[in-house]
Formats: structure tokens, C-alpha cells, sequence
């Protein structure tokens, strides 16, 4: 766990594209907020191996997002819920549940079709909203905290090792 | 675009991907192969033991061999077994967890076969709950037909039982009529009295002195008598009672023997009607033998075709699980259950017998299924003999509907030309060598009640015993005679143990076979219990006689004394009177005379006074 904070901070603090991490994040919050083990989620694990995103970011995201998930699943049930019992989309759901390959996606599992939507929705506010922190972070936040006394004294703790190794 | 794509990454991910379809290709079919194993062998109740089992890919499928499935209540054969399952998995179900077999035939199906090893389970008990045989019943049938001897040690007889109250009784009344003659007077005791009463009526009496003693004499006498008199009456009374007594027993005692015979008769059914429930005494066993079978593979198979909505209640209406979400349904062609065999094909190979070949068997099954209600189709079987040895034809139909609660389950078996050899009838030793039978029988279960019918039809049927006794030789020479004969089965009510009815016109036809047979049997037997109720009565007829004689002697002997002491009684009271009678009319006719003397003095002298 420290590691993977460590490589969160590395990777803040290092070259990588504020989209990177980003997109990282906003890729985790699909992970996290669905049930893991759903057919989208291996699109999405793909997508992370495949895109050059920060790996720590999206496991520690997913993490994150997993805990946030288990108090927002009846939430996320009953938009599913409405979803699927929505009469005006009743033909579109039908239409789907005829191919094996879209049952296979769970779209007809209310929590499932309900935390993925919302997790949709959220993906470009999440994406936007978390580049802009880590460009804030950088140009603000870690320009101060460099300066400060207590920056100095981490610096020369067993943590800053740990991370300096990693770092390496 | 290169620095947004990380190559490493595609092949982490397909190696990754590669790895995990490795080691489910390696670990499902040890997987499956324990899953069967250990559930098979938990609903069988014996060892259920797999070769292997083996996934193919084009097209996607499951390949199981050598399956053997034990029989718990005989763990040194199998229940049945087969060689090999061939299965036609749809992939994109099995990635959703459905496990949809398009196709699944299996060959090398046997039933009954022997095991080479045990296949009891270590903590599982074989012993099978014994019920009726036909053992039993060729007791029962044995049991039932004894010999006069049995018979009559057997039974408790009234003609024992009366007798031994008759002989009591005899002892009794002798007894009592031995003490009622015991203080009567003697042949001498009268003759004494007559001497006494001649001696005292006889003669003049020589004064009143004299006559008052003989009076007093006499009436002492005649006191004694008139005493003896109803002492003798009193024993007459005895005698004729106990007499009476004897003879209304005697008369009863005589009819012992016949009601006796009657009583055997009716309890042993020595005659015709008594063949009336043969056929169910004969094939009874079997037919519950069958039964018990047929039930015990229903109760094994209808657990795991019920519906996991048996309630009634739509999908749609599943309580939601936290973290789950809920399953919603939409109508569809291609419903996919957890569990679906579209269709089982397999051939069951008739056990051969001495050597030859019977045919087989092709069964069709198709929707083998725990969730009919998902797909709305009921579980269908059908079977077909096929090159049958034995059988001109045979069809079975089968359907499980269990969509809704309770289930409803029918089975149509049509069954034409079956050369049956050698079939064990099991009572009576009896063996049916020979003959031709058709069979029609459905069956209707629904929830926990059954309702079965079945009518078999035996042409030219060909019987034989071995066994030595006289009912089970006479019951072969009788179902010599039958041409043809039907046996009726039905099976009512709770299916774990329902009324099962047996009915045949073999029972009437037998009934009349036998009816002559038994008349005659019947007719030696009776004379062979009349001879020894006889002999019976016989051993008390002697005291009966006896007792009867000596009482009648003893009555006559005492009416005769009776009639002498009414005699000396009567004729004394004559005589004196008599004697009283004439001395006074002696001394009134002297007394007239001598008016009379004085009379004619006096007319005389008047007479002479006037002349």
C-alpha cells in the first residue's frame, strides 16, 4: 500500500502527463464503481494496458471508487432499476437481451446497467476535474509544499527513501 | 499517438489472458470431474466415479468417460454406467455461468452391471428395507394349507371344548344322582315294609287298646314310606334333569364336529372363492417389486427437475440483493437457464442373457432442465426398443412439467409381443415358462400423489413349479387350463407409499379350475376331519351311554319302588277302612236282624192274637 502510494506520488510529482493520470482515474472510476468482475471491465482493464496511463493511479483509483461503490449501490440499483423498466426503452432492452453477447455484458443486472450509466456520466467531469488537480497540484501545491520546512524533514525520513527507491 | 500507446501492454494483457484460458483448460475438467464425483455420488448414495473428463474446442464441448454409477442397495453392481458423454457447450452461456448443452449423446449406457470394487460409500449402510417377497408369500401360500392333522391341532374345536364340558357334566350328574338314589330304600327295605304292613292289617283286632297301637304302628309306617316316597321322587327329579341335562349337551356335542368343519373351512378358504385373490398372491410382490422401482428413479430424478420458481412467482419479482443488483427478464426465443440440455441422446443396451443379445434401447430426452419455467417447456423423454430380441415393439413417452407448482408428471410405456422365458413368479415355486405379453400402462404424478394404470395381457402363458406341494401342483395343473389371461395394476394416492390394486380375470379363471380341484380336495379333506371329529365325539359317547343306561335303570328300578309303596299305601288305607266298615255293618246287620227276628215275633204274635 505504501508502494502504490509512493508510485501515486512518483507519479504526480514526475513527467507524466497530467492527462495520464487523469485518464487513469476516470478509467478507475468505471472499475470502481461496477461490479469487478463484469465483461465491460476487462474492455476497460484492456484500455489501461494499452494506453499509456499511470497503472498505480488506476489500481489506486479503483480501489477508491470500489469503497465509494458500496455506499452508493442502492443508488446505483434503482437508476438501474428505472433504466430497465423504463417503458420507452423496453424495446431497445428486449432488442439487446436477444443476442447472448450483450447478456453477457449484464446489461440487464440493475446494478450493473445502473453504476456503469453513472460511472459514464461521471467520466468526463472525473476526466477534466483530476487534470486540472494534478496541474494545479504541480504548479501550485507542490512548488509550496517544496518550501516547506516540514517537506525538508519528510525528505529525510525512511518514507522519502522508499519512495526515492522507486523513484529510481 | 506512440506515447499514448504502451505495445508492453497488449501482450501483458493477451499473456495474461493466455494464462488464465490455460489453466481453466487444465483445471475445468479435473473441476467437473470432482463436481461429479462428489454430488453424484451424495445424490446416488454410492460411489459415482468418472475415467475423465476433457474439453474441446471447435466445437466447444465437454467429453466425459467411463462413468460408473454404483447401486447402494447392492454395492458390488453398478446402477448403470456408460462409456462416454459427448456434450455441446455454447460458449457466450457458459461465460454468463449458464451451462447450455445443445446436443449430448451418450453410448455405452448399461444397467445392473457387475463392479469389480465396492461402491459403497465408507459411512453408507446397504441394507435395503426388506419388504413382501416371494419367499413371504410361498410361506403364506404354504402356510395356508396344512394337513388335517395341523388343522386340528391348530384350531380350538368345539367339539374339544364341548366335549370336555359334557364329560365335567357327566361326572357331575352322575355324582349328584349317586347321592339322591344313595339313601333310598333298599329292594329289602320294601320287602320289610310289606312283611310290617301285613303283620299289622292282617288279624282282628282284639280290642280298641290293640287297634290304637296297631295304628299307631302303622301310621309310623306309612310315615317312613310316604318319606321314602319323596325321597324317591326327589331322585327320579335328579335323574330325569341330569338326564335331560346330557342330552341337550350330547345333541350339541354331536353337532360340534360339523361346525368345527364349517369354521375350518370358511378360516382356510377350502373352497373355490378362496382362489379369488390368487393372482394378487402370485403377482403381487412383482408388481410392488416394479413399483418400488419405478418410484425410487422418480424420486431420485424429480428433485432436480423443480423449478426454482415452484412458487409461482415471476423473475421479475425476485427480491433485490444488495451489491448484486436484480436480474431483469425480457422476453426472448432464447431463454437461457443456469442448466440446460437441449437434447440426450443415448442407447441402452438390453443385459443380455445366456450369452444372447437382447437389442437395445433408443432414448430421446430433450429440455433436461432445473428451470422449465425460464424456458417454458416441459422435460420430454422418449424411448423406442430398437432391434429387440424379445420385443416386438416398444414405446415409452415421459413428461416432467414442472413450470408450475405441484408439477405434473406422465409417463405412456406401450409394450407389444414380449416373449417372456422363464419368469420367476416367485410364489408357489411357480415359474411362467412361456408366453406372450403386451402391456399398456400410464402413469400421472403430480406433487406428492400418483395415479397409475397398467393392463398386461398374457397370451398362451405355459406354467411349471418346482415346488413338491399340493397346493402349488394343483395351482399348476389349474393355470394349465387358462388360454389367456390379463393382469390389472393401479397405483393411488401418496407416492411414496401408494394403494396399489391388482385385479386379473386369471382369478376367475383359476376360481373355475380350480373350483373342481378343491371340490374334491375339499370333499377328502372334510371326510378326513369328519373321521377325526368323530373319533372325537366317539372317546365321549362312551360315558354318554353309560351314564344314560345306568340312569334309566336307576329311574325304572325307582318307578317300580315308587309304585310299590303307593300300592302298600293305598291298599292299607283299604283294608282297614274295610275292616271297620264290615265289623260295623256286621254289627248294624245283626242288629237289623235281630229287629227284624223281633219284628216278625211281633207281627207274628199279632197275627196269631187276631186269628
Amino acid at each position: 500500500m505504501i508502494s502504490m502510494l509512493a508510485n501515486l506520488l512518483k507519479a504526480l510529482n514526475s513527467e507524466s502527463g497530467p492527462g495520464q493520470i487523469a485518464l487513469a482515474f476516470s478509467l478507475a472510476l468505471i472499475t470502481g464503481l461496477t461490479p469487478l468482475l463484469s465483461f465491460h471491465n476487462l474492455l476497460i482493464l484492456f484500455l489501461a494496458c494499452i494506453i499509456r496511463i499511470n497503472f498505480g493511479a488506476f489500481i489506486l483509483g479503483t480501489l477508491f471508487f470500489s469503497g465509494l461503490a458500496y455506499l452508493l449501490d442502492p443508488i446505483f440499483m434503482s437508476v438501474g432499476e428505472s433504466l430497465l423498466l423504463n417503458e420507452s426503452l423496453q424495446t431497445f432492452w428486449t432488442g439487446l437481451y436477444q443476442s447472448n453477447f450483450w447478456r453477457i455484458t449484464e446489461f440487464n443486472n440493475t446494478l450493473v446497467l445502473g453504476s456503469l450509466v453513472v460511472a459514464l456520466v461521471l467520466f468526463l467531469p472525473v476526466l477534466l476535474l483530476s487534470r486540472w488537480l494534478v496541474t494545479t497540484y504541480r504548479e501550485r501545491v507542490m512548488t509550496w509544499v517544496n518550501t516547506l520546512k516540514i517537506t525538508k524533514i519528510l525528505k529525510a525520513s525512511s518514507f522519502y527513501k522508499i519512495y526515492q527507491t522507486l523513484a529510481e | 499517438m506512440k506515447l499514448w500507446i504502451r505495445w508492453s501492454g497488449i501482450a501483458g494483457f493477451l499473456a495474461l489472458s493466455a494464462l488464465i484460458v490455460v489453466i481453466w483448460m487444465f483445471a475445468i475438467g479435473p473441476l467437473i470431474k470432482y463436481s461429479i464425483e462428489t454430488f453424484g455420488s451424495k445424490a446416488a448414495n454410492a460411489k459415482v466415479e468418472v475415467d475423465s473428463v476433457s474439453l474441446s474446442f471447435n466445437p466447444l464441448g465437454l467429453d466425459i468417460r467411463g462413468v460408473q454409477v454404483a447401486n447402494s442397495d447392492k454395492p458390488m453392481e453398478n446402477l448403470f454406467q456408460f462409456d462416454r458423454a459427448v456434450a455441446d457447450i455454447e460458449l457466450l452461456p457458459l461465460v454468463l455461468g449458464k451451462g447450455i448443452v445443445n446436443q449430448a449423446a451418450l453410448t455405452g449406457v448399461a444397467f445392473s452391471t457387475p463392479r469389480t470394487t465396492s461402491g459403497a460409500l465408507p459411512d453408507s449402510g446397504s441394507e435395503m428395507e426388506k419388504g413382501f417377497s416371494s419367499d413371504d408369500a410361498k410361506e403364506l401360500v404354504l402356510e395356508n394349507t396344512p394337513s388335517a392333522d395341523e388343522l386340528l391341532a391348530r384350531e380350538p374345536l368345539l367339539t374339544v371344548e364341548r366335549g370336555n364340558v359334557f364329560k365335567e357334566s357327566v361326572v357331575k350328574i352322575k355324582a349328584e344322582s349317586e347321592a339322591a338314589i344313595e339313601g333310598l330304600p333298599t329292594q329289602e327295605d320294601l320287602a320289610n315294609y310289606k312283611q310290617e304292613f301285613n303283620a299289622l292289617t292282617t288279624g282282628k283286632f282284639d280290642s280298641i287298646e290293640d287297634f290304637q297301637k296297631r295304628k299307631k304302628e302303622f301310621d309310623a309306617l306309612k310315615s317312613r314310606i310316604q318319606k321314602d316316597q319323596k325321597a324317591i321322587s326327589t331322585a327320579q327329579t335328579v335323574i330325569t334333569s341330569g338326564k335331560d341335562d346330557l342330552q341337550s349337551q350330547w345333541d350339541g356335542l354331536k353337532s360340534a364336529p360339523g361346525e368345527d368343519f364349517d369354521n375350518l373351512s370358511s378360516k382356510y378358504q377350502l373352497n373355490s372363492s378362496g382362489a379369488a385373490n390368487l393372482s394378487g398372491l402370485l403377482f403381487g410382490d412383482k408388481v410392488g417389486d416394479l413399483s418400488q422401482q419405478a418410484l425410487y428413479w422418480y424420486t431420485k430424478i424429480s428433485p432436480f427437475l423443480t423449478s426454482e420458481t415452484d412458487n409461482n412467482e415471476e423473475p421479475e419479482e425476485e427480491a433485490p440483493s444488495r451489491l448484486e443488483g436484480r436480474i431483469v427478464h425480457f422476453k426472448t426465443d432464447n431463454p437461457l437457464p443456469d442448466m440446460l440440455i437441449k437434447k440426450m441422446q443415448l442407447a441402452v443396451y438390453l443385459p443380455s442373457e445366456e450369452g444372447k443379445e437382447l437389442g437395445d434401447v433408443d432414448v430421446q430426452i430433450y429440455d433436461i432442465t432445473h428451470q422449465q419455467n425460464v424456458i417454458n417447456r416441459p422435460t420430454r423423454v422418449i424411448a423406442e426398443g430398437n432391434n429387440l430380441t424379445n420385443i416386438k415393439s416398444l414405446d415409452f413417452k415421459g413428461t416432467l412439467d414442472h413450470r408450475t407448482s405441484p408439477g405434473k408428471d406422465a409417463f405412456d410405456i406401450a409394450l407389444k409381443g414380449m416373449q417372456l422365458e422363464n419368469y420367476d413368479v416367485g410364489a408357489m415355486g411357480l415359474k411362467l415358462e412361456n408366453s406372450l405379453v403386451d402391456l399398456d400402462a400410464q402413469a400421472e404424478l403430480s406433487g406428492d400423489q400418483i395415479q397409475a394404470t397398467s393392463r398386461a395381457l398374457f397370451s398362451q402363458p405355459l406354467f411349471s413349479t418346482k415346488d413338491k406341494t399340493l397346493v402349488a401342483q394343483e395351482v399348476t395343473q389349474a393355470l394349465g387350463k387358462v388360454r389367456q389371461f390379463d393382469i390389472n395394476a393401479g397405483a393411488k394416492g401418496d407416492v411414496i407409499a401408494p394403494k396399489i390394486d391388482l385385479s386379473s380375470n386369471l382369478d376367475k379363471q383359476l376360481s373355475n379350475a380350480l373350483a373342481e380341484r378343491l371340490k374334491e380336495k375339499q370333499g377328502e379333506l372334510e371326510v378326513q376331519l369328519k373321521e377325526k371329529l368323530n373319533d372325537k365325539l366317539l372317546a365321549y359317547a362312551g360315558d354318554y351311554k353309560d351314564q344314560i343306561a345306568s340312569m334309566d335303570l336307576a329311574n325304572s328300578s325307582l318307578g317300580n319302588a315308587q309304585s310299590e309303596l303307593k300300592e302298600m299305601l293305598t291298599s292299607e288305607l283299604t283294608s282297614f277302612a274295610d275292616q271297620q266298615k264290615a265289623e260295623a255293618k256286621e254289627k248294624l246287620d245283626e242288629k237289623r236282624k235281630e229287629e227284624e227276628e223281633k219284628a216278625k215275633e211281633a207281627a207274628k204274635n199279632k197275627l196269631k192274637s187276631l186269628f
